[in-house]
Protein backbone atom coordinates (compact mmCIF):
# COMPACT_ATOMS: atom_id res chain seq x y z
CA UNK A 1 0.00 0.00 0.00
CA UNK A 2 3.15 2.62 1.00
CA UNK A 3 4.42 2.00 -3.08
CA UNK A 4 1.07 2.79 -4.41
CA UNK A 5 0.49 6.01 -2.03
CA UNK A 6 3.73 6.53 -3.46
CA UNK A 7 2.24 6.72 -6.95
CA UNK A 8 3.44 2.83 -7.90
CA UNK A 9 1.48 1.86 -10.82
CA UNK A 10 2.42 -2.42 -10.27
CA UNK A 11 1.53 -1.78 -6.74
CA UNK A 12 -2.17 -0.52 -7.59
CA UNK A 13 -2.03 -3.99 -10.04
CA UNK A 14 -1.42 -5.96 -7.33
CA UNK A 15 -4.11 -4.22 -5.14
CA UNK A 16 -6.78 -4.52 -7.73
CA UNK A 17 -6.06 -8.32 -8.65
CA UNK A 18 -5.97 -8.60 -4.94
CA UNK A 19 -9.22 -7.06 -3.78
CA UNK A 20 -10.92 -6.31 -7.28
CA UNK A 21 -12.68 -9.32 -7.92
CA UNK A 22 -14.01 -10.02 -4.02
CA UNK A 23 -15.35 -5.61 -3.70
CA UNK A 24 -17.35 -6.54 -6.49
CA UNK A 25 -18.97 -9.35 -5.96
CA UNK A 26 -19.46 -7.01 -2.09
CA UNK A 27 -21.26 -4.33 -3.92
CA UNK A 28 -23.11 -6.77 -6.25
CA UNK A 29 -24.93 -8.49 -2.60
CA UNK A 30 -25.51 -5.07 -1.95
CA UNK A 31 -26.99 -3.61 -5.00
CA UNK A 32 -28.44 -6.70 -6.40
CA UNK A 33 -27.28 -5.21 -10.37
CA UNK A 34 -24.26 -6.84 -12.29
CA UNK A 35 -24.12 -3.02 -13.95
CA UNK A 36 -24.88 -1.10 -10.99
CA UNK A 37 -22.25 -3.29 -8.95
CA UNK A 38 -19.75 -2.38 -12.04
CA UNK A 39 -20.06 1.38 -11.78
CA UNK A 40 -19.80 1.12 -8.24
CA UNK A 41 -16.71 -0.99 -8.50
CA UNK A 42 -14.84 1.89 -10.91
CA UNK A 43 -15.74 4.63 -8.93
CA UNK A 44 -14.48 2.81 -5.70
CA UNK A 45 -11.41 2.53 -7.21
CA UNK A 46 -11.04 5.90 -8.53
CA UNK A 47 -11.45 7.10 -4.92
CA UNK A 48 -9.23 4.58 -3.66
CA UNK A 49 -6.43 6.44 -6.28
CA UNK A 50 -7.88 9.73 -5.40
CA UNK A 51 -8.12 9.59 -1.87
CA UNK A 52 -4.65 7.70 -0.97
CA UNK A 53 -3.80 10.50 0.85
CA UNK A 54 -5.85 9.95 3.79
CA UNK A 55 -4.96 6.09 4.07
CA UNK A 56 -3.12 5.88 7.08
CA UNK A 57 -0.06 3.83 6.33
CA UNK A 58 0.11 0.82 9.14
CA UNK A 59 -3.61 0.37 8.92
CA UNK A 60 -5.08 -2.71 7.08
CA UNK A 61 -6.32 -1.99 3.71
CA UNK A 62 -9.33 -4.26 3.33
CA UNK A 63 -11.59 -1.99 6.03
CA UNK A 64 -10.60 0.69 4.21
CA UNK A 65 -11.53 -0.41 0.29
CA UNK A 66 -14.95 -1.75 1.81
CA UNK A 67 -15.74 1.80 3.38
CA UNK A 68 -15.07 3.75 0.22
CA UNK A 69 -17.65 1.11 -1.57
CA UNK A 70 -20.11 1.94 1.00
CA UNK A 71 -19.75 5.29 0.65
CA UNK A 72 -19.96 5.05 -3.12
CA UNK A 73 -23.05 2.25 -2.48
CA UNK A 74 -24.95 4.77 -0.43
CA UNK A 75 -24.32 7.37 -3.05
CA UNK A 76 -25.97 5.69 -5.63
CA UNK A 77 -28.63 4.61 -3.56
CA UNK A 78 -29.22 8.11 -2.52
CA UNK A 79 -29.23 9.40 -5.89
CA UNK A 80 -31.78 6.52 -7.23
CA UNK A 81 -33.92 6.34 -3.93
CA UNK A 82 -36.97 6.78 -6.21
CA UNK A 83 -36.23 3.75 -8.59
CA UNK A 84 -34.10 1.74 -6.82
CA UNK A 85 -36.42 0.14 -4.38
CA UNK A 86 -39.68 -1.61 -5.87
CA UNK A 87 -43.07 -1.17 -4.39
CA UNK A 88 -42.69 -4.02 -2.10
CA UNK A 89 -39.29 -3.03 -0.54
CA UNK A 90 -36.77 -5.49 -2.64
CA UNK A 91 -34.06 -4.29 -5.32
CA UNK A 92 -35.09 -4.31 -9.03
CA UNK A 93 -33.30 -7.07 -11.13
CA UNK A 94 -31.77 -5.43 -13.95
CA UNK A 95 -30.59 -7.97 -15.45
CA UNK A 96 -31.59 -11.87 -15.64
CA UNK A 97 -29.70 -13.51 -12.90
CA UNK A 98 -27.20 -16.69 -13.72
CA UNK A 99 -28.59 -19.77 -12.76
CA UNK A 100 -27.87 -20.00 -8.64
CA UNK A 101 -26.00 -23.15 -7.38
CA UNK A 102 -27.03 -25.33 -4.60
CA UNK A 103 -30.57 -23.96 -3.02
CA UNK A 104 -31.94 -21.32 -5.72
CA UNK A 105 -35.15 -21.03 -3.52
CA UNK A 106 -33.59 -20.24 -0.62
CA UNK A 107 -30.98 -18.04 -2.78
CA UNK A 108 -33.94 -16.15 -4.13
CA UNK A 109 -35.12 -15.69 -0.70
CA UNK A 110 -31.92 -14.87 1.14
CA UNK A 111 -31.15 -11.87 -1.48
CA UNK A 112 -35.11 -10.29 -1.28
CA UNK A 113 -34.60 -10.55 3.00
CA UNK A 114 -31.06 -8.83 2.55
CA UNK A 115 -32.69 -6.26 0.51
CA UNK A 116 -35.23 -5.52 2.61
CA UNK A 117 -32.61 -4.46 5.46
CA UNK A 118 -31.72 -1.44 5.92
CA UNK A 119 -28.68 -0.16 4.81
CA UNK A 120 -26.41 -0.15 7.83
CA UNK A 121 -27.47 -3.36 9.05
CA UNK A 122 -27.13 -5.15 5.55
CA UNK A 123 -24.00 -3.57 5.22
CA UNK A 124 -22.94 -5.16 9.30
CA UNK A 125 -23.90 -8.26 8.36
CA UNK A 126 -22.27 -8.76 5.09
CA UNK A 127 -18.93 -7.24 5.93
CA UNK A 128 -18.39 -9.18 9.10
CA UNK A 129 -19.98 -12.60 7.89
CA UNK A 130 -19.09 -12.41 4.26
CA UNK A 131 -15.64 -10.17 4.17
CA UNK A 132 -14.39 -11.33 7.46
CA UNK A 133 -13.94 -7.56 8.84
CA UNK A 134 -14.31 -7.76 12.50
CA UNK A 135 -16.96 -5.24 14.19
CA UNK A 136 -13.78 -2.69 15.67
CA UNK A 137 -13.20 -2.31 11.87
CA UNK A 138 -16.18 -1.89 10.19
CA UNK A 139 -17.04 0.51 13.41
CA UNK A 140 -13.94 2.31 12.66
CA UNK A 141 -14.31 3.35 8.93
CA UNK A 142 -18.47 3.94 9.19
CA UNK A 143 -17.55 6.38 11.71
CA UNK A 144 -19.77 4.97 14.73
CA UNK A 145 -18.42 2.89 18.14
CA UNK A 146 -18.19 -0.58 17.75
CA UNK A 147 -21.21 -1.20 19.97
CA UNK A 148 -23.26 0.61 17.31
CA UNK A 149 -22.80 -1.58 14.64
CA UNK A 150 -22.75 -4.63 17.03
CA UNK A 151 -26.42 -3.81 17.78
CA UNK A 152 -26.77 -2.66 13.58
CA UNK A 153 -25.56 -6.54 13.26
CA UNK A 154 -27.61 -8.28 16.05
CA UNK A 155 -31.14 -5.94 14.79
CA UNK A 156 -30.09 -7.19 11.25
CA UNK A 157 -29.96 -10.95 12.04
CA UNK A 158 -33.49 -10.39 14.07
CA UNK A 159 -35.08 -9.02 10.74
CA UNK A 160 -33.65 -12.07 8.73
CA UNK A 161 -34.83 -14.30 10.89
CA UNK A 162 -38.08 -13.17 10.73
CA UNK A 163 -38.14 -12.47 6.69
CA UNK A 164 -36.44 -16.40 6.31
CA UNK A 165 -39.07 -17.82 9.20
CA UNK A 166 -39.63 -21.40 8.54
CA UNK A 167 -35.99 -21.19 5.96
CA UNK A 168 -33.76 -20.27 8.81
CA UNK A 169 -34.23 -20.96 12.74
CA UNK B 1 -26.36 -32.63 6.30
CA UNK B 2 -25.65 -29.28 6.59
CA UNK B 3 -27.05 -26.76 9.48
CA UNK B 4 -29.48 -23.64 8.35
CA UNK B 5 -26.51 -21.21 9.16
CA UNK B 6 -24.36 -23.06 6.79
CA UNK B 7 -27.12 -22.84 4.03
CA UNK B 8 -27.40 -19.26 5.02
CA UNK B 9 -23.96 -18.34 4.32
CA UNK B 10 -24.11 -20.23 1.01
CA UNK B 11 -27.05 -18.32 0.26
CA UNK B 12 -25.89 -15.04 1.01
CA UNK B 13 -22.19 -16.19 -0.91
CA UNK B 14 -24.16 -16.79 -3.98
CA UNK B 15 -25.97 -13.49 -4.15
CA UNK B 16 -23.09 -11.87 -5.13
CA UNK B 17 -24.19 -13.49 -8.50
CA UNK B 18 -22.05 -14.66 -11.80
CA UNK B 19 -18.41 -13.69 -11.80
CA UNK B 20 -16.94 -11.12 -15.07
CA UNK B 21 -13.60 -12.87 -16.52
CA UNK B 22 -10.69 -11.42 -16.17
CA UNK B 23 -10.95 -8.88 -19.23
CA UNK B 24 -14.32 -7.41 -17.77
CA UNK B 25 -13.29 -7.23 -14.44
CA UNK B 26 -9.79 -5.29 -15.74
CA UNK B 27 -11.83 -2.75 -17.57
CA UNK B 28 -12.80 -1.94 -14.48
CA UNK B 29 -9.26 -0.28 -12.90
CA UNK B 30 -8.66 1.20 -16.09
CA UNK B 31 -10.24 4.82 -15.09
CA UNK B 32 -8.54 4.22 -12.06
CA UNK B 33 -5.04 3.75 -13.75
CA UNK B 34 -5.47 6.76 -15.68
CA UNK B 35 -6.00 8.88 -12.54
CA UNK B 36 -2.56 7.15 -11.04
CA UNK B 37 -0.77 8.24 -13.83
CA UNK B 38 -2.44 11.80 -14.13
CA UNK B 39 -1.70 12.12 -10.38
CA UNK B 40 1.19 10.04 -9.82
CA UNK B 41 1.57 11.84 -5.70
CA UNK B 42 -0.85 11.76 -3.42
CA UNK B 43 -1.48 14.60 -1.61
CA UNK B 44 -1.62 13.68 2.92
CA UNK B 45 -4.38 14.86 4.28
CA UNK B 46 -2.65 17.44 6.85
CA UNK B 47 -1.27 19.40 3.93
CA UNK B 48 -4.88 20.35 3.52
CA UNK B 49 -5.56 21.11 7.14
CA UNK B 50 -2.48 23.24 6.84
CA UNK B 51 -3.91 25.32 4.46
CA UNK B 52 -7.31 26.15 6.19
CA UNK B 53 -5.53 26.74 9.30
CA UNK B 54 -3.18 29.19 7.67
CA UNK B 55 -6.14 30.59 6.00
CA UNK B 56 -7.74 30.79 9.49
CA UNK B 57 -4.89 32.39 11.22
CA UNK B 58 -5.02 35.19 8.26
CA UNK B 59 -8.55 36.19 8.79
CA UNK B 60 -9.05 35.71 12.45
CA UNK B 61 -5.80 37.17 14.08
CA UNK B 62 -5.87 39.52 10.85
CA UNK B 63 -9.46 40.99 11.69
CA UNK B 64 -8.39 41.25 15.26
CA UNK B 65 -5.23 43.05 14.41
CA UNK B 66 -7.25 45.51 12.01
CA UNK B 67 -9.62 45.64 14.25
CA UNK B 68 -9.63 48.33 17.63
CA UNK B 69 -9.66 47.07 20.77
CA UNK B 70 -11.70 47.29 23.81
CA UNK B 71 -11.55 45.90 27.15
CA UNK B 72 -14.89 46.80 28.76
CA UNK B 73 -15.99 43.24 27.49
CA UNK B 74 -13.51 41.32 29.80
CA UNK B 75 -14.14 40.64 33.42
CA UNK B 76 -9.88 40.43 34.15
CA UNK B 77 -7.14 40.59 32.16
CA UNK B 78 -6.42 37.00 32.92
CA UNK B 79 -10.01 35.99 31.85
CA UNK B 80 -8.95 37.86 28.64
CA UNK B 81 -6.48 36.17 27.89
CA UNK B 82 -7.87 33.15 28.94
CA UNK B 83 -11.08 33.46 26.65
CA UNK B 84 -8.53 34.65 23.54
CA UNK B 85 -6.39 31.31 23.66
CA UNK B 86 -9.38 29.00 24.33
CA UNK B 87 -10.75 30.63 20.98
CA UNK B 88 -7.17 30.18 19.76
CA UNK B 89 -7.12 26.47 20.29
CA UNK B 90 -10.58 25.70 19.06
CA UNK B 91 -9.36 27.47 15.73
CA UNK B 92 -6.11 26.13 15.34
CA UNK B 93 -6.51 22.54 16.28
CA UNK B 94 -10.15 22.21 14.44
CA UNK B 95 -8.55 23.89 11.30
CA UNK B 96 -6.38 20.39 11.40
CA UNK B 97 -8.07 17.69 13.02
CA UNK B 98 -11.38 18.32 11.08
CA UNK B 99 -9.69 16.52 8.20
CA UNK B 100 -8.09 13.71 10.47
CA UNK B 101 -9.14 10.27 8.76
CA UNK B 102 -9.89 7.39 11.38
CA UNK B 103 -9.95 8.01 15.04
CA UNK B 104 -13.46 10.05 16.19
CA UNK B 105 -11.37 11.68 19.08
CA UNK B 106 -9.80 15.12 17.76
CA UNK B 107 -13.08 16.01 16.48
CA UNK B 108 -14.74 15.62 19.69
CA UNK B 109 -11.95 17.21 21.19
CA UNK B 110 -12.85 20.12 19.25
CA UNK B 111 -16.78 20.50 19.69
CA UNK B 112 -15.89 19.82 23.55
CA UNK B 113 -13.19 22.98 23.31
CA UNK B 114 -15.92 25.13 21.47
CA UNK B 115 -18.20 24.68 24.22
CA UNK B 116 -15.87 25.58 26.73
CA UNK B 117 -14.70 28.55 24.85
CA UNK B 118 -18.34 29.78 24.62
CA UNK B 119 -19.02 29.07 28.27
CA UNK B 120 -15.71 31.14 29.32
CA UNK B 121 -16.71 33.69 26.71
CA UNK B 122 -19.98 34.57 27.99
CA UNK B 123 -19.44 33.15 31.98
CA UNK B 124 -16.25 35.54 32.67
CA UNK B 125 -17.37 38.77 30.48
CA UNK B 126 -17.84 41.73 32.54
CA UNK B 127 -21.68 42.05 32.18
CA UNK B 128 -20.51 46.06 31.09
CA UNK B 129 -23.85 47.71 28.80
CA UNK B 130 -22.62 49.92 26.64
CA UNK B 131 -26.06 51.21 25.99
CA UNK B 132 -26.76 50.35 22.65
CA UNK B 133 -30.06 48.91 20.71
CA UNK B 134 -29.51 44.85 21.37
CA UNK B 135 -30.20 44.56 17.59
CA UNK B 136 -26.84 46.74 16.73
CA UNK B 137 -25.18 43.61 17.70
CA UNK B 138 -25.63 42.02 14.45
CA UNK B 139 -22.86 43.36 12.94
CA UNK B 140 -20.78 41.91 15.24
CA UNK B 141 -22.86 38.65 13.64
CA UNK B 142 -21.77 40.13 10.21
CA UNK B 143 -18.17 40.32 10.89
CA UNK B 144 -17.83 36.75 12.38
CA UNK B 145 -19.34 35.74 9.01
CA UNK B 146 -16.71 37.63 6.63
CA UNK B 147 -13.88 36.61 8.84
CA UNK B 148 -15.13 32.87 8.70
CA UNK B 149 -16.38 33.37 4.88
CA UNK B 150 -13.27 32.42 2.82
CA UNK B 151 -12.10 29.42 4.99
CA UNK B 152 -15.34 28.09 4.50
CA UNK B 153 -15.52 28.35 1.03
CA UNK B 154 -12.04 26.48 0.86
CA UNK B 155 -13.85 23.64 3.72
CA UNK B 156 -16.16 22.92 1.53
CA UNK B 157 -14.01 22.46 -2.02
CA UNK B 158 -11.73 20.23 0.62
CA UNK B 159 -14.52 18.14 2.08
CA UNK B 160 -15.57 17.41 -1.77
CA UNK B 161 -12.61 15.24 -1.97
CA UNK B 162 -13.20 12.61 0.65
CA UNK B 163 -16.82 11.28 2.20
CA UNK B 164 -17.17 13.98 5.11
CA UNK B 165 -20.07 13.51 7.33
CA UNK B 166 -21.82 16.15 9.25
CA UNK B 167 -18.68 16.00 12.76
CA UNK B 168 -16.63 17.16 9.96
CA UNK B 169 -18.05 20.11 8.87
CA UNK B 170 -19.32 21.04 11.77
CA UNK B 171 -15.99 20.68 13.15
CA UNK B 172 -14.19 22.82 10.57
CA UNK B 173 -17.06 24.96 10.61
CA UNK B 174 -16.77 25.80 14.16
CA UNK B 175 -12.96 26.12 13.72
CA UNK B 176 -13.60 29.04 11.26
CA UNK B 177 -16.28 30.53 13.91
CA UNK B 178 -13.43 30.94 16.51
CA UNK B 179 -11.39 33.01 14.25
CA UNK B 180 -14.12 35.05 14.07
CA UNK B 181 -15.01 34.57 17.62
CA UNK B 182 -11.41 35.48 18.82
CA UNK B 183 -10.83 38.87 16.65
CA UNK B 184 -14.80 39.89 18.01
CA UNK B 185 -13.24 39.14 21.49
CA UNK B 186 -10.42 41.80 21.52
CA UNK B 187 -12.81 44.24 18.99
CA UNK B 188 -15.95 44.19 21.04
CA UNK B 189 -16.94 46.15 24.38
CA UNK B 190 -19.97 44.43 24.94
CA UNK B 191 -20.02 42.23 28.02
CA UNK B 192 -23.44 41.32 28.71
CA UNK B 193 -24.61 37.49 28.33
CA UNK B 194 -27.52 38.06 26.04
CA UNK B 195 -25.42 39.66 23.22
CA UNK B 196 -22.09 37.13 23.30
CA UNK B 197 -24.52 34.27 23.33
CA UNK B 198 -26.80 35.65 20.66
CA UNK B 199 -24.31 37.67 18.68
CA UNK B 200 -21.02 36.10 19.13
CA UNK B 201 -21.67 32.39 19.65
CA UNK B 202 -24.94 31.78 18.14
CA UNK B 203 -23.76 32.57 14.25
CA UNK B 204 -21.02 30.29 14.81
CA UNK B 205 -23.35 27.63 15.29
CA UNK B 206 -25.63 28.55 12.50
CA UNK B 207 -22.93 28.51 10.55
CA UNK B 208 -21.98 25.14 11.52
CA UNK B 209 -25.56 23.78 10.32
CA UNK B 210 -25.96 25.80 7.05
CA UNK B 211 -22.54 24.23 6.61
CA UNK B 212 -23.81 20.75 6.97
CA UNK B 213 -27.24 21.58 5.11
CA UNK B 214 -25.37 22.79 2.21
CA UNK B 215 -22.37 20.15 1.96
CA UNK B 216 -24.87 17.77 2.24
CA UNK B 217 -26.62 18.81 -1.31
CA UNK B 218 -23.10 18.77 -2.86
CA UNK B 219 -21.65 15.33 -3.93
CA UNK B 220 -18.18 14.30 -3.70
CA UNK B 221 -15.53 13.45 -5.66
CA UNK B 222 -14.34 10.45 -4.38
CA UNK B 223 -15.23 8.60 -1.43
CA UNK B 224 -12.76 7.76 0.95
CA UNK B 225 -13.28 8.08 4.53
Amino acid sequence: MDRFIDGDARAFDLLFARHGRTLRAYLHRLVGSAAVADDLTQATFISVVRGRGRFQRGARVKPWLYAIANNASRDWRRRNKFEAVTDEGELPETEAEPALQRDPGLEKAVKAALAQLPEAQREAIVLNRFEGLSFAEIALHAGVTESAVKVRAHRGYERLRELLKGIWP
Amino acid sequence: MSTADERLDAALGAAGGAKPDDAALDALAKAAREELTAHPKARPWWVDGLLVLGLNLVMGLGAAAMMSWSDTQHGSSTTKYLVATAWFLVMAAGSVWWLQPGARAPRWLVLGGFVLAAGLSVGVASGFDPGAPFFRGVSCALVECVVALAPLVLIFVLSLRFAARPVHLVTATLASGAGGALALHFHCGNGTFAHLAVFHVLPVVVLAGLAVLIRSRMRPTTFAP
